[in-house]
């Protein structure tokens, strides 16, 4: 009994247990590293995507009550009234899809989010209205939507 | 006169003697009927070797195992060699060329029109794919309507499930690469779900090494597709393989003498000459389990497994060679128009096998494209263990009986098992055939939409 016991003390003796411990930590240490190194690497360095503003010239805006399309945005900007205008995202909420003007409003062919003409959400998925896109004056009588940067629904923008 | 015919024979014998040493230094067996030469071939082959000297005879019976694994490890096979034929004529770029198309998009056109089988090898790459992601369903279905994934084998199971969620994700990684409105859109989605779970902003950037889907993503998919995912497949899968033989081969019942199997005679006759007549020849084998000689009537069910199991298995070779070859010359592998980041095609739908997550993604989001298909993953992934929770915390311990099909003590688990079967399929069905322009239902009378492949 003793001799087993002796056994058991000698194959986990301090000595072998710190060895191992420390190997092991040294290797999870490593690991953590190498990891976190790795992680480094694969992270995005750079944006290539479009970008986020746009101008329009005043004078460009179309009739009251009319729209025009910026496909490569993926905004539409619509003339509301004589001296306001709203930009709406065209990228569905749910998952990133591009929205489809219809008469009644937007219609996402991906998973079937149906909005009205404000992009409230009126069936489908997409758990939130069409973000309103935040529009400002500049210099040379031209307003910039900037697509970056949403603003309460229904707050119409008056450039005159 | 006599001495140039001995010069001529022993030139002769000298000849011989060369070809006969270096015939067995590439072979080390003959060809004859002894039970040492059938053991021999299989364990001095390099491919065979992965394989049993005997199996058991109901392995080779086709109701076993309906050969959907081997199936499948087949597809997996045909896909690695068209994917490094294809390696040839592809680029990973999204950068608009000379033709006003991205690079990778191209290129898919180039072997279409201008590469010499380029078509085949494309349809030949995409039908396997599509093959080997029904057939790992299959077989999933296969191994747990017949009790194999217990007794011992769970951990398999599990590595099993992991293979299968692999072959989906190098699915999904493949028909990124051709950088049509299919792959741009389905990569857009894909990675709008990631973001919904947690810690998702984080995958989504190491997958798309941008803010939004871009070249760079196209140029991740890439090396993941070619060279980091079939990697870990190959691994896994010689680990899952490794551990079949070391669990005694395919799961079957402890007697099988009551089971109607092919007769000895059909197997030809095999010379014994051994010492140990009509025994197992154990010292070419590896331990397996248990810890006493098979000597009871078990013997009697084994056979070699040179050369029958290994002409069924080239037999179905064939058979997925031919099938895949008829079908790649009859439908060419669908492309949609190039990439357009600003407008997804109407329906926009992703391959068939995702279409039932589609569905339950245009109910909810992060229900339907995140919890439920979770839930789902880990469920199965660790369904053994929940049984083997309840049978050992409620006692409800049932005899388990591996290898039969339907068994009657476990109808509960089954029929839950193809319940859920059915309704993913019922999903992808409503996918596939009733779901229209703006994701509206349909009926498949009406007139065909794109997509949906």
């Amino acid at each position: 009994m003793s001799k087993i016991k002796n056994l058991k003390n000698e194959l986990y003796n301090r000595r072998e247990v710190l060895t191992a411990g420390s190997a092991l930590a040294l290797m999870g240490l490593g690991a953590a590293i190498g990891g976190g190194a790795l992680f480094k690497y694969m992270w995005p360095l750079v944006t290539y995507g479009a970008p986020a503003k746009f101008l329009v010239p005043i004078e460009d805006l179309p009739e009251p009550g009319d729209e025009v399309l910026f496909s490569e945005m993926k905004t539409i900007l619509r003339r509301h009234s004589e001296n306001q205008v709203v930009a709406i995202s065209l990228v569905c909420t749910h998952l990133g899809c591009t929205v489809n003007r219809i008469e009644t409003g937007f219609l996402c062919p991906c998973h079937g989010s149906q909005y009205d003409g404000d992009g409230n959400v009126v069936g489908g998925p997409a758990p939130k209205t069409l973000p309103w896109l935040a529009i400002k004056k500049v210099p040379g009588n031209q307003i910039e939507i900037n697509t970056g940067e949403n603003v309460p629904e229904m707050t119409y923008f008056t450039f005159a | 006169m006599e001495e140039i015919t001995n010069i001529i024979n022993s030139i002769k014998s000298k000849v011989e003697a060369f070809n006969r040493k270096a015939f067995t230094s590439i072979i080390r067996h003959g060809f004859d009927n002894t039970g040492l030469t059938k053991s021999k071939i299989m364990f001095s082959n390099v491919l065979l070797h992965i394989q049993p000297v005997k199996i058991h005879k109901r392995t080779v019976k086709f109701k076993t195992t309906l050969g959907l694994g081997l199936i499948t490890t087949y597809m997996f096979f045909v896909l690695a060699v068209t994917g490094i034929i294809l390696m040839f004529h592809y680029s990973p770029s999204a950068a608009i060329g000379p033709d006003g198309f991205p690079d990778a998009y191209s290129r898919m056109l180039n072997l279409r029109s201008n590469v010499f089988w380029g078509e085949f090898m494309r349809n030949m790459h995409r039908w396997a794919a599509h093959g080997m992601v029904a057939f790992v369903a299959l077989h999933m279905l296969r191994v747990y309507l017949t009790g194999a994934h217990r007794g011992g084998r769970e951990f398999n199971w599990v590595i099993g499930c992991i293979l299968g969620l692999l072959t989906v994700f190098l699915s999904y990684t493949g028909y990124l690469l051709p950088w049509d409105q299919l792959a741009f859109w389905g990569v857009k989605v894909g990675t709008e779900i990631a973001r919904l779970a947690p810690g998702g902003d984080i995958i989504r950037g190491i997958l798309l090494g941008d803010t939004d889907v871009s070249g760079e993503a196209l140029l991740r998919f890439y090396v993941l597709h070619v060279a980091v995912l079939p990697t870990i497949m190959g691994s896994l899968i010689a680990w899952h393989f490794w551990r079949i033989r070391k669990d005694g081969g395919l799961a079957r019942p402890a007697d099988t003498t009551s089971e109607n199997q092919i007769p000895s005679e059909d197997f030809g006759e095999v010379k014994n000459n051994s010492v140990f007549k009509s025994s197992r020849s154990y010292k070419l084998v590896e331990l397996v389990k248990g810890n006493e000689p098979k000597v009871n009537e078990e013997v009697d069910q084994m056979m070699f497994a040179w050369p029958k199991l290994i002409i069924r298995e080239l037999i179905v070779l064939a058979g997925v060679l031919l099938f895949l070859s008829l079908v790649s010359v009859a439908f060419d592998a669908p492309l949609e128009p190039p990439a357009d980041p600003n407008n997804p095609t109407n329906p926009s739908k992703a391959p068939w096998y995702f279409l039932g997550l589609q569905e339950l993604t245009s109910y909810d989001g992060f229900i339907g494209g995140i919890a439920i298909p979770g839930a789902l993953a880990a469920g199965v992934m660790f369904l053994p263990y929940f049984e083997m929770f309840f049978e050992t915390f409620f006692k409800t311990f049932r005899k388990n009986i591996p290898g039969i099909w339907f068994a009657k003590e476990r109808w509960l688990e089954n029929s839950l098992f193809i319940a859920m079967y059915v309704i993913m399929g019922v999903l992808i069905i409503i996918g596939v055939y009733f779901r229209g322009a703006n994701w509206e239902i349909i009926y498949p009378w009406d007139p065909p939409v794109s997509g949906g492949h």
